[in-house]
């Protein structure tokens, strides 16, 4: 899994039909700045995952992606890969608080 | 599967039970010149693999469930082979960075 | 598996319920120019993106773990559970003799 912030969410009216209904949000995946690692740094590509927490625009999320991510709730038929499992409330990365939602 | 060298191994007592009395071997992925390609990986080695022997490392989980007889393992690296030779007359063309 | 270092700790506020209460460790992936030999102690942060994994074994900061990424991590539950890396050795002693 990786953590990743929620850019925004993406509308496609023409699309498969076992994707109906499903949100479906532009993630940024966030990693530890290996140079400083009380901050985070962007990684280079976009995602598009199904929302399957409620998550919104600005929140830090976790996701998961593969075959693993039609594992999440009615995703079984679904051709996807790539779902947001979790909404992030703290990451601490060597002894220190780097990320708290409040 | 991929090609790799046996340049050392790992212990571990607390691990997935599918583990236990399995040998855990660090395996260094190689090109046919034996030049490293990434990071090193750790799979399960049944063959008694010896350092720097160059081995044949599989990522097929469902023959790695059957071979520790796990079939809720999460194991999916095992060394299949051990290389005796790689033929490769013509020289590899290696993608540039 | 791939082999790195445990850096720090997830907690979820909302999640899908097979994962309600789980742990989650950020992980370090150990590199070819980062991998500690024997006695060495680990290493920090690599090049490598740090991810996070599921963990049930009991992972601390410093720890070195080997962990599945995949299909494969979500194999050992009996519900489905949407996940892609799980710790799954908590690593005691590493023998690392690399040829160059």
């Amino acid at each position: 899994m990786f953590l990743a912030r929620v850019e925004g969410s993406v509308v496609a009216t023409k699309k498969d039909a076992s994707m109906r209904g499903r949100k479906l949000l532009v993630l940024r995946p966030q990693l530890v700045d290996e140079k400083d690692p009380t901050r985070f740094r962007p990684g280079v590509n976009t995602i598009v995952a199904v929302d399957s927490v409620g998550a919104g625009t600005g929140e830090m999320v976790l996701f998961c992606q593969g075959s693993s991510a039609r594992l999440a709730p009615n995703l079984k038929e679904a051709p996807v890969d790539a779902v947001v499992i979790g909404i992030v409330d703290t990451v601490d990365v060597l002894g220190k608080e780097i990320y708290n939602a409040k | 599967m991929m090609l790799a060298r046996v340049e050392g191994n790992l212990t571990a007592t607390r691990k997935h039970p599918s583990l236990g009395g399995w040998r855990l071997v660090i395996c260094q992925p190689v090109g046919v010149r034996g030049d490293p390609e990434g990071a090193p990986l750790v799979a399960i080695d049944g063959h008694g693999a010896a350092l720097h022997q160059r081995v044949i490392v599989s990522t097929d989980g469902a023959a790695a469930r059957a071979v520790v007889k796990d079939p809720m393992s999460p194991v999916r690296m095992m060394i299949v082979g051990i290389v005796d030779e790689v033929e490769a007359p013509v020289p590899p063309a290696v993608p540039a960075l | 598996m791939r082999v790195g270092t445990v850096i720090g700790r997830v907690t979820l506020s909302r999640a899908v319920p097979a994962v309600v209460g789980a742990r989650w460790l950020v992980v370090s992936p150990f590199t070819r120019d980062h991998f500690p030999g024997p006695g060495q102690a680990p290493v920090g942060l690599t090049r490598e993106p740090s991810l996070v994994v599921y963990d049930n074994l009991g992972g601390g900061v410093g720890d070195t773990i080997g962990f599945v990424e995949g299909r494969e991590a979500a194999v050992p539950f009996a519900e489905p559970t949407p996940i892609d890396a799980i710790n799954a050795a908590l690593v005691d002693e590493i023998f690392y003799a690399p040829l160059t």
